[in-house]
């Protein structure tokens, strides 16, 4: 795993240039390795670690978009 | 093979699955070791041992689950364990040099689950960390692959089926994890593209309504431009400063305070509500109204009181003019009263000779009723009762019969003496008309100056009202002409009228003043009318000033809201909302990135795996076949990209040695060939794993299905001959494969296990154990 876990970030270096974008593609890559190396690893188990990798921005957005249609409606 | 690897030499266990609950031992001191024994006596049960005491539980795989029985329910966890056994242990003993390794598992039936079992290990006696990765580099998963490969593995490896097989393939050669690792960071892209296409539809919509809202408010701005600059605003002034500048004119032009402070709105509104009711009251009010009114009132009251006397003094000349007329006409009362008592005179005297006529007639009837009653002889003689003197009573008779007839007949004297009294009744009664006529032309000329005179005292008596209202009012200084006016005629007024001509003199005096009073009056009227329309041009002009303020305001008004929606576009909740947004798509790109980059990698490995896996699979098969062709065997790697997810799949085949013909595992390729095929396979792969872990230990579970004797032996002996491990354990109830791998390897690096069919008094059982 930690073979793959490097090549992978090695193909993100060369892929992409941008510093923080980087850093996050490496998160999730290290995120979804992590779980794979669960027993038991499935896709689904796959995706809910790259979700959860976002930390949550998704709940974050969510909230900031629930935050301005309240603010819309003149709440 | 890896130098360092740790060589298991023996297994040791006590109440596991169908081991009863004496402690047995399974010696692996020799490098190839043949478990043989009948179905059902315990080959399995003995290496899966091993993996349970590393790893507290077996990996099944795709082709067998117990996550049913996962959880924390403790029977899940006691299928282990041999039934009437309170507690299970397995001790595994490796080597390494001269190191020797103890790894311990025991459970106990109270707490099954293995987060509660007792793990150690130690190395020369030194306790070490019981994590078989970190101590052995080996891991479930490359467990079940790598070094225990499961029967049910091997079935489906050679299986007919292509979608079992290739699944098989891919578990075996760990690419079923390189799948998931791709479809599942797939799923998360789908999953992220969902969630951010749901909340950019929720932005969208919501950035559609402020849209909405922005022009409507745009609109209401315009439309209050439109009015504002209509109601004679400047461009320029369109401003919260414009707004308090004209604000502060109205003020003093309308002469109301209003606070200093206008600094919003509301506050307008409140200065404009104040100046509106002022310019309102101006406007409907324009000017000196009470002097208005008051002159209005003095001009109706005395003007009507003037005409009211002049119509009266008009009514007593006209009625002095027709007594005139009348004296003239029908004579003087004079006159008129003499032709009265002259008729009178006449019919007095008509009356009295109509008396004496009817006396005599009287007397004359008796007469004649006497001489009719009365018998006379001819020549009688009777004094006449007029004359007295004697006369024949006949000669009488018609003499008294003449005298009535001359009386009472037709054209007598009574019928000539009536028609003089009817004459004289009617000259009498022409006579006392005149007189009335006299009569009531002077009571008219009485009563008209009687109301002349009356309409006079009004007349002083409005004067005295109209100075009665100056007093109570206060009379501007305008109107002050005019009272004093007023005050002079009504002096003239109550002095004292004389009679006669010299009365109309007074009454010329008192009309004169009145009449200077009055167009005194009338030209202060005149001059305060226009002061009227004056302030009522103003106050209209006013009046639209203000309207023009509320305009303003309202414009303000229109514009700030538009200004607030602005704020409200570059609010925090929807800056935020945006860079959330923006954030979650600079995700979903990132791991479309990484996912894409999953599936290079994916493929990448997949094919270094194919590179080293490949040739060592056409050593083994070569090794094993006995074909007259396929003497060698490949493996190459097939990958799809469906919709940017890469799946990789294997694909085994058995080849010549020119490379010019291959069969595939399924209909075109005999089962036993597929086994081999598979043998091959999972030699190579243990070969090649083995450079990932340090465990030096390869089990082949049953692996000479569909073999035929000859083919089984020459696959026991390869087996025995090269030793796809440093210790290779092989189970088979196959006796002769049994010995051809013996035979293959030599008496001096393996040995044979016979195990006794299982029992469940006695469990499972080594030969020559317990007898």
């Amino acid at each position: 795993m930690e073979s793959l876990l490097e090549q992978l970030s090695e193909k993100l270096k060369r892929e992409i240039d941008d510093t923080e974008r980087l850093a996050a593609a490496q998160e999730v890559a290290g995120a979804v390795i992590e779980a794979l190396s669960n027993p038991n690893a499935s896709p689904d188990g796959i995706k809910e670690a790259a979700i959860a990798a976002l930390g949550d921005a998704i709940e974050r957005a969510e909230s900031a978009v629930a935050a301005a249609e309240r603010r819309l409606r003149g709440e | 093979m890896a130098s360092d690897s740790w060589v298991l030499t023996s297994v040791e266990a006590r109440g596991y699955g169908g081991i009863g609950g004496n402690a047995q031992t399974l010696k692996l001191d020799r490098p190839v070791v043949v478990l043989v024994g009948p179905n059902g006596s315990g080959k399995s049960t003995w290496v899966s041992a091993i993996e349970w005491a590393f790893f507290g539980e077996l990996s099944f795989g795709n082709d067998f689950s117990i996550d049913e029985l996962r959880g924390n329910r403790a029977e899940a966890h006691r299928v282990y364990m041999h039934e009437g056994c309170n507690e299970t242990e397995v001790v595994l003993r490796l080597r390494r040099g001269s190191s020797t390794m103890v790894w311990r598992r025991i459970r106990h039936r109270q707490r099954p689950q293995a987060t509660h079992d007792e793990v150690t290990c130690t190395i020369d006696g030194v306790p070490v960390a019981t994590d078989p990765g970190e101590v052995l580099g080996i891991t479930p998963d490359l467990f079940s692959r790598a070094v225990a490969p499961r029967q049910t593995s091997l079935q489906a490896l050679i299986s007919s089926e292509d979608s079992d097989r290739n699944a098989a393939l891919d578990r075996l050669f760990g690419i079923e994890r390189l799948n998931a690792l791709t479809v599942g960071l797939s799923r998360a892209r789908d999953e992220l593209s969902r969630r951010v296409r749901e909340l950019e539809q929720r932005f969208d919509a919501m950035a559609s309504r402020l849209r909405e809202e922005v022009a409507r408010r745009f609109d209401r701005r315009s439309d209050a431009r439109s009015k504002v600059l209509e109601a004679g605003i400047d461009a320029g002034e369109l401003t919260l400063e414009g707004a308090r500048s004209l604000i502060a004119s109205l003020s003093r032009a309308l002469s109301v305070d209003l606070p200093t402070a206008l600094g919003n709105i509301s506050s307008l509104q409140t200065a404009h509500r104040h100046l509106g009711r002022a310019a309102d009251q101006l406007w409907s009010r324009p000017g000196p109204q009470d002097r208005l009114n008051r002159l209005t009132r003095f001009k109706t009251a005395v003007g009507g009181a003037r005409d009211r006397w002049q119509n009266a003094i008009r009514a007593h000349k006209d009625a002095a003019a027709d007594l005139d007329s009348l004296r003239a006409s029908i004579g003087s009362e004079e006159v008129v009263r003499n032709a009265v008592d002259e008729a009178e005179g006449w019919l007095n005297d008509i009356e009295d000779q109509l008396s004496a006529v009817s006396k005599r007639a009287a007397v004359l009837a008796k007469a004649r009723d006497w001489l009719g009653e009365h018998e006379h002889a001819p020549g009688d003689e009777l004094d006449c009762p007029v004359c007295e003197r004697p006369m024949l009573a006949q000669e009488l008779e018609h003499l008294v019969d003449a005298a009535i007839e001359c009386i009472q007949a037709e054209g007598g004297e009574i019928a000539r003496l009536s028609e003089d009294r009817q004459k004289a009744e009617e000259a009498l009664s022409g006579a006392k008309e005149k007189q009335r006529q006299l009569e009531r032309a002077t009571g008219d000329v009485c009563d008209a100056e009687e109301g002349a005179l009356r309409r006079r005292g009004e007349l002083v008596d409005a004067l005295q009202t109209a100075l009665g209202m100056w007093a109570a009012e206060v009379a501007d200084d305008p109107e002050k002409p005019v009272v004093e006016e007023c005050g002079r005629t009504k002096a003239v007024g109550q002095q004292p009228r004389r009679q006669g001509a010299e009365g109309h003199e007074d009454d010329e005096a008192l009309d004169a003043a009145l009449r200077e009073t009055l167009a005194v009056g009338e030209g202060v009227l005149a001059s305060t009318n226009d002061e009227l329309a004056k302030a009522s041009k103003q106050g209209e002009a006013l009046r639209e000033r203000v309207i023009a303020l509320q305009r303003l305001i309202e414009f303000l008004q229109a514009a700030g809201e538009l200004d607030a929606l602005d704020e409200d576009v570059a609010g925090d909740e929807l800056t935020a909302a945006r860079a959330s947004l923006e954030r979650i798509q600079e995700w979903r790109e990132t791991l479309r990135i990484v996912t894409s980059v999953a599936g290079d990698v994916s493929v990448a490995v997949a094919e270094q795996r194919v590179a080293a896996v490949s040739p060592k699979i056409n050593e083994w098969f070569g090794r094993i076949s006995r074909h007259d062709r396929l003497k060698g065997a490949r493996v190459y790697v097939e990958t799809s990209r469906t919709a940017g997810v890469v799946r990789n799949a294997y694909r085994v085949r058995a080849v010549d040695p020119a490379g010019s013909w291959e069969v595939a595992p399924g209909p075109m390729l005999s089962g036993g060939y597929q086994t081999i095929l598979t043998v091959a396979a999972l030699c190579a792969l243990a070969d090649v794993d083995a450079g990932g872990h340090q465990l030096g230990l390869l089990i082949l579970d049953e692996p000479t299905q569909s073999l035929d004797p000859e083919m089984s032996q020459q696959m026991g002996n390869v087996l025995g001959v090269s030793a796809p491990a440093p210790t290779t354990v092989v189970t088979t109830t196959d006796k002769a494969f049994a010995d051809a791998v013996v035979q293959g390897a030599g008496a001096g690096r393996s040995k044979l296990v016979p195990l006794k069919r299982w029992t469940a008094a006695q469990g499972t059982r080594f030969e020559g154990e317990g007898e």
